[in-house]
């Protein structure tokens, strides 16, 4: 496949959003200006382009071919130290033509729609150079051959996404949020690098296929080697964990998840582009692409799949009374990467990344729409003061509409397939725990139906009411300033025909899971789970040829579930709104907790931050009296030293100089000749 | 014409000081104007000749005349042309009436000036020819007499007379005690040519030393006392204890482009004359009596020291500040020469570093006060630039690129890696150590602990402190949207900015390009020979490190 | 007794330069104090007159005609430097100058 367009030009991917993200970072603030999003449209243009021409084309390959498609591509060598070596270059195969599909075609939709909803924003320039970073490091991270590339784009969507959650600088909370992504996100990212050195050490590589599939001298594939020593087959059951604590931070699981929340101080389209669809989902991605390393050990896919879903649990709780649109979907995006870690845990990780692909869609529809909200409301986003706004934005809430019928998981929608994969493949797992987290999952499920067309109902129908009336005086349609730009409502458009079309990848038969089977992660992944779980995994479930399954029930009741919450919904915050605000009364501690959000932040910042403040106030003491003494009296010496010398010839005297310099001949002398 | 040859480059910058003198009669200011263009255009021409002139002199080396030059007298001229290059720059009349610059006023005397400055020079690069004892005399003195005029015309203040005075009378003294010590050379050997002088000490290495290694000639008293008294003399001109008392006053004194004349000229003429006596002194094979070992030791040990615990003390003057920091710098060189000395088996090495690190501190030294001419004094005085820490206050934010020529320039003083300080102490700490002068190197790294803290002031001042003159009372840390908008670049006039942006550039070149410092240590590695190869018998064992040091 | 031997000759030419020495530290005029340097560097010809009858060549009378002339440009350099300062304040002591100073 090395003959491929966009195989052979596979550094285009990263190289055209860097260099329009250096074009309008150094040329913006003077030249380009307000144009700056010129650099980032084509450079992102180009990627995305190029993205899907990968796409078709292996999509074609693999209709022809039985086999496994992968090339490993090295554009320079990057790193060669002693025996470490990082060639830096590109693995491609399904699953990064996947990311790569989603990463640049829904990084170039937000682009287009960050032109008409960030205009006239102080720093426009900076916005867009921050975004073509951003896109250039997690094209890094989904291409990365190795663990080190997988790493820098790690850690280099990590700096975007502090850059971005901290744009609006002047706003405290803003500071203090990127703050707060950025340290919890190095907890996560210190197990992560230890994992990866752990690697090195074991396999002493850190190439994920070395040459290529096939060549067995990359770390994927010698973990699956059957002639490991004592030493390597211990590192093996703690590397997954350690991989698995970065991928809980930088994809906002319990306990790690505090960020995310707090994240959307950031522009609303970073909110989609970094924290819905691509940036979080970047621990799903490493989970699916190393899954022979985490497939040998099952308490480590056990953990992950508990993990996810408390999480998708838990999120799903607190987002049932929050107020604010952003708010409820961050929680909602906690909850649904929640779904999609129960799923690559529970050995199904097609169904993890089939989710990951709708839910890309539908949510970076969400939070458009609810940006397209903002922007009309002059940046309120409180659900408690408004209502009724499909007079005032009939396109978005048509759109909203979509997105949240997608992530209900209403039948037919996008949501619906992804969802009902992973919850089938929970109950169907051998294990009580799976079929106890399956039944956990399908409640995650009925509550997310019920929190999504909550906040649907209360800021789209009823009766109009607008935070900000006197801004619009006329509620009629005819009003002068349009709220709803095309600039805006295109991109969001073209998603939603993802949001509405993007269940069909996978149903009625198993394309998407076909496509991705060819990749060569997966297959070895099926075989090392078959024969290292001795469990009968389903061929279908790792994309692999073999009976298709169509679990009829669970789709049934998934659907039915997801309906019911829609109508219980549609009665408390559509017909009855009254009467929710009588249930909150009689269920008012428990409201309490899910606002206070269990106070985890809370809990965290006493047994977290407050010790550590002590600690550094010790140490700062210590420092204060103990160091800094010290360095007071070695730093007196010299200048004890020096005032004499000051004090006894550096007076100013012609004849006293010449008498020291006498002196000090005099001394030479003695000291030579006596 | 060999000898021709050999002082060509003194030779045409002698006459062309000379026929400055002449333009001195006229007045006018282009005349002055063309006095520096003049000036600067030998120099150049020079330096250009100079880079491509054939380097192998061996043909002319065996004649014992008054001149003689290798490879190393043909580097010191480069630099001394190299340095001249950035030093006129620096005095560049760039007023209307070309009386001088902001930070330098001599009147109508530009031509004298120039011619002055461009004498000093030709005495710095007879030094480096000179093979006689009345030729290595006059030619110090020619380096340094103009010195003395220069810093008393340099300004018309009373301090610039007040230091002139000072550094003449106290120069004077040391000239008579180095006279004294090359008469008593002269009479205890009989000769004036070192050439002969080093041969007659050669024929006075033992044939059969108690210890076989050593090749150190044996010295009568006279002849011992006559080399002390020589090198005592010529610590006055490196600035190294006990003769460094003067250059506090002297440095704070003179005009700061002057001041940094001051700075590498005699400096280099000092040490240059020394490593030619100290050759002569071990009949040509470095191996010296131990107590002029001892000497040295101490002397690069003290001074080193004095220079930077005095450097610290200066909390109101930076030239002061950095007036002490040239003395520290010769205390660095002295280093070099003790470990030359110490382990005269390793004696290319120890030259080069000594060599590398002369020209190192010749860039950052003249980079650092071509930053204090190019910045403005706080009262605005037409005679005065930026002499003192208050007059730094803010000054590098408000003029960013000067500022941060500066800080480069002091992150090199200090040795910090990226500039081409580091590379200078690392390659003298290196010869020092293979001569297991261990005690010497854990008081330069102790010195370069001691002197981080007035240089990091200095930088300090340029960034942290607030301009008090201007209008922000509050925290100095935070105005995203008022910046005090950075002046022009060139904020100087286009000769001083040329002079720091080629010292400053330089340095930070040297620093982080390596094969541009390549190019450069391999020149000094070449330059190491000073007469000719140093005598050592074969008979001795093989050197243990006969290839080159890692840079 | 009778002959002036080499030492005798070294003997003068080392006080005179002590004699200079020691004024160029006591005495408090500059012109003065320069006249004392110029009495170092006399004792310095003598020294090297000396030797070079003792050698018997003539280097040291070369010498010692260059030293005559670095010593006549020091004299004109050091009293335009005097004349220079005395302008200034009307007085030649030398200790008047300490404006410079650690």
């Amino acid at each position: 496949m090395n003959d491929l367009f966009a195989v052979h030009y596979s550094w285009l991917f990263p190289l055209c959003p860097l260099i329009g993200a250096i074009l309008s970072g150094f040329l913006g603030a003077k030249w380009l200006k307000s144009q700056s999003h010129w650099p980032i449209w084509i450079g992102v243009g180009i990627s995305a382009a190029l993205s899907l021409c990968l796409l078709f084309h292996t999509i074609q390959l693999s209709n022809t071919t039985p086999d496994t498609i992968s090339t490993t591509i090295t554009w320079y060598h990057w790193i060669d130290i002693g025996h470490f070596s990082a060639a830096a270059g590109a693995f491609i195969d399904p699953l990064t033509a996947v990311m790569l599909t989603v990463v640049c075609c829904i990084g170039f939709l937000i682009t287009i729609f960050s032109k008409g909803y960030m205009a006239g924003e102080e720093g426009y320039f900076r916005f867009f150079a921050y975004l073509g970073l951003f896109i250039f490091s997690m094209t890094l991270l989904v291409m990365g051959n190795n663990f080190i590339l997988l790493y820098l784009g790690w850690e280099g969507v990590g700096v975007c996404s502090y850059l971005l959650i901290g744009y609006y600088y002047e706003r405290p909370a803003a500071r203090e949020a990127a703050k707060k992504a950025f340290l919890v996100n190095r907890v996560g990212d210190f197990g992560f690098g230890i994992g990866i050195m752990l690697i090195y050490l074991t396999f002493g590589t850190v190439s994920f296929f070395g040459a290529g599939a096939g060549t067995h001298t990359g770390v994927l594939e010698l973990a699956t080697s059957s002639t490991l020593n004592d030493f390597q087959q211990h590192a093996l059951a703690w590397i997954p964990f350690l991989l698995m604590i970065g991928a809980f931070g930088k994809s906002a699981q319990f306990p790690l998840y505090v960020w995310l929340p707090d994240a959307m101080e950031g522009p609303t389209p970073v909110s989609a582009l970094i924290h819905a669809a691509t940036m979080v989902t970047a621990g799903i991605y490493m989970i699916a692409r190393c899954s022979t390393l985490f497939v040998q050990s099952e308490a480590a896919l056990l953990t992950i799949a508990a993990v996810g879903c408390f999480t998708a649990l838990f999120a799903a709780t607190i987002a049932l009374r929050q107020f604010d649109l952003k708010k409820v979907f961050a929680y909602s995006t906690i909850s649904q990467l929640g779904f999609m870690f129960a799923g690559v845990g529970l050995l199904a990780p097609v169904a993890g990344v089939f989710h990951l692909v709708t839910h890309a869609f539908f949510k970076a529809l969400l939070f458009l729409s609810s940006g397209v909200v903002m922007h009309a409301m002059a940046g309120e986003l409180d659900m408690r003061k408004m209502s009724g706004l499909k007079h005032v934005l009939p396109k978005t809430r048509w759109l909203m509409l979509v997105g949240c019928l997608a992530l209900a998981g209403c039948p037919f929608f996008s949501g619906f397939f992804s969802k009902d994969e992973i919850v089938g493949a929970a109950l169907s797992h051998p294990s009580l725990l799976g079929r106890i987290i399956g039944a956990v999952l399908l409640f995650s499920a009925f509550l997310t139906a019920y929190y999504t067309f909550r906040l649907y109902f209360r800021v789209f129908e009823g009766p109009l009411v607008t935070p900000h009336a006197a801004h619009h005086n006329d509620h009629d349609h005819s009003h002068a300033h349009n709220h709803e730009p095309l600039i805006m409502i295109l991109p969001l458009f073209i998603l939603m025909l993802g949001a509405l079309l993007a269940g069909y990848l996978n149903f009625p038969k198993n394309y998407l899971g076909d496509f991705l089977g060819h990749s060569p992660s997966f297959q070895l992944g099926y075989q090392t789970a078959r024969s290292a779980t001795g469990i009968d995994v389903p061929a279908h479930a790792f994309g692999q040829p073999g009976e298709e399954h169509l679990d009829m029930t669970t789709m049934v009741i998934s659907g039915a579930i997801s309906i019911l919450g829609i109508l219980l919904a549609s009665y408390y915050h559509l017909k009855n709104r009254p009467a929710s605000d009588a249930l909150v009364q009689k269920f008012a501690p428990i409201a309490r907790l899910l606002e206070g959000k269990f106070w985890v932040d809370e809990v965290y910042e006493r047994i977290i931050v407050d010790p550590l403040y002590a600690i550094g106030r010790a140490f700062t003491f210590i420092d204060r009296i103990v160091v800094d003494g010290l360095v007071a009296i070695i730093s007196f010496i010299p200048q004890l030293f020096g005032w004499s010398l000051k004090l006894t010839i550096q007076r100013g005297y012609l004849q006293g100089y010449g008498a020291a310099m006498l002196f000090g001949v005099a001394i030479i002398l003695l000291v030579i000749f006596l | 014409m060999p000898i021709i040859r050999i002082i060509l480059p003194e030779l045409i910058v002698g006459t062309v000081a000379c026929l400055l003198f002449l333009f001195g009669i006229s007045n006018k200011p282009p005349v002055r104007r063309a006095a520096a263009a003049i000036a600067l255009a030998t120099l150049v021409g020079v330096f250009a000749w100079l880079c491509f002139a054939d380097t192998t002199y061996e043909t002319l080396i065996e004649s014992s005349a008054a001149v003689r030059l290798g490879a190393f007298g043909h580097f010191i001229k480069l630099l001394t042309a190299g340095v001249g290059i950035l030093l006129v720059l620096l005095n560049w009349p760039s007023n209307a009436t070309a009386t001088g610059n902001r930070a330098l006023n001599f009147g109508e005397d530009a031509g004298e000036f120039f011619g002055l400055m461009l004498l000093s020079l030709a005495g710095l690069m007879l030094v480096a020819s000179a093979n006689d004892l009345m030729l290595l005399f006059l030619a110090i003195e020619l380096a340094s007499l103009p010195a003395y005029v220069m810093v008393s015309i340099s300004r018309p203040l009373p301090v610039a007379q007040e230091a002139g005075v000072k550094y003449f009378f106290l120069g004077a003294m040391a000239a008579a005690i180095l006279l004294f010590g090359l008469s008593y050379l002269y009479g205890s050997t009989g000769l004036t040519s070192l050439y002969a002088i080093s041969t007659l000490f050669h024929s006075q290495i033992p044939a059969s030393p108690a210890d076989p290694f050593s090749f150190t000639p044996v010295l009568t008293t006279w002849q011992l006392l006559a080399i002390v008294i020589v090198i005592i003399g010529l610590l006055f001109k490196l600035a190294a204890v006990p003769f460094h008392s003067y250059v506090g006053d002297v440095y704070e004194g003179a005009a700061t482009p002057v001041t940094a004349f001051l700075g590498f000229v005699p400096k280099a003429s000092g040490l240059v004359a020394l490593l030619k006596i100290l050759f002569v002194a071990s009949g040509g094979t470095w191996h010296v009596s131990p107590p002029l070992i001892k000497l040295i030791w101490w002397l690069a040990a003290l001074t080193m020291t004095f220079g930077n615990v005095l450097g610290i003390l200066q909390k109101h003057s930076v030239k002061r500040a950095l007036a002490y920091s040239s003395v520290a710098n010769s205390g660095y060189l002295l280093v070099g020469v003790a470990a030359l000395i110490a382990n005269p088996l390793g004696y290319d090495h120890a030259i080069q570093a000594t060599l590398f690190y002369l020209a190192a501190y010749a860039l950052m030294n003249t980079g650092a006060f071509a930053v204090l001419t190019a910045l403005p004094a706080r009262d605005e005085d037409p005679n005065t630039s930026a002499e003192t820490y208050d007059d730094l206050a803010g000054a590098g934010r408000k003029h960013l690129w000067l500022g941060l020529a500066m800080a480069i320039c002091c992150f090199s003083l200090i040795g910090l890696p990226l500039t081409v300080g580091f590379f200078g102490k690392l390659i003298i700490v290196q010869p020092a150590l293979s001569a297991h002068l261990t005690g010497l190197v854990v008081i330069l790294v102790i010195n370069a602990g001691i002197s981080a803290a007035y240089y990091l002031r200095i930088v300090g001042a340029l960034f942290l402190r607030l301009d008090p003159s201007h209008g922000h009372p509050a925290h100095p840390g935070y105005h995203p949207h008022h910046h005090p908008a950075p002046h022009n670049p060139l904020s100087a006039p286009l000769a001083i900015s040329l002079a720091v942006w080629l010292s400053a550039g330089s340095v930070l070149l040297l620093g982080t390009l390596l094969p541009a410092t390549q190019i450069l240590s391999n020149h000094t590695l070449g330059a190491t020979i000073l007469d000719n190869t140093p005598q050592i018998p074969t008979s001795e064992p093989a050197r243990t490190s006969t290839a080159a040091a890692p840079l | 007794m009778s002959q002036l031997a080499l030492q005798h000759y070294l003997a003068i030419g080392a006080i005179m330069f002590a004699i200079g020495l020691i004024g160029f530290l006591s005495r408090r005029n500059m012109i003065v104090m320069f006249l004392c340097t110029e009495l170092m560097f006399q004792g310095v010809v003598i020294n090297l007159v000396a030797f070079g009858a003792y050698h018997g060549n003539l280097a040291g009378q070369a010498f010692t005609i260059f030293v005559l002339v670095i010593a006549a440009s020091e004299a004109s350099l050091a009293l335009g430097l005097v004349v220079l300062l005395f302008r200034q304040r009307n007085t030649l002591d030398a200790e008047a100058w300490r404006e410079l100073r650690g």
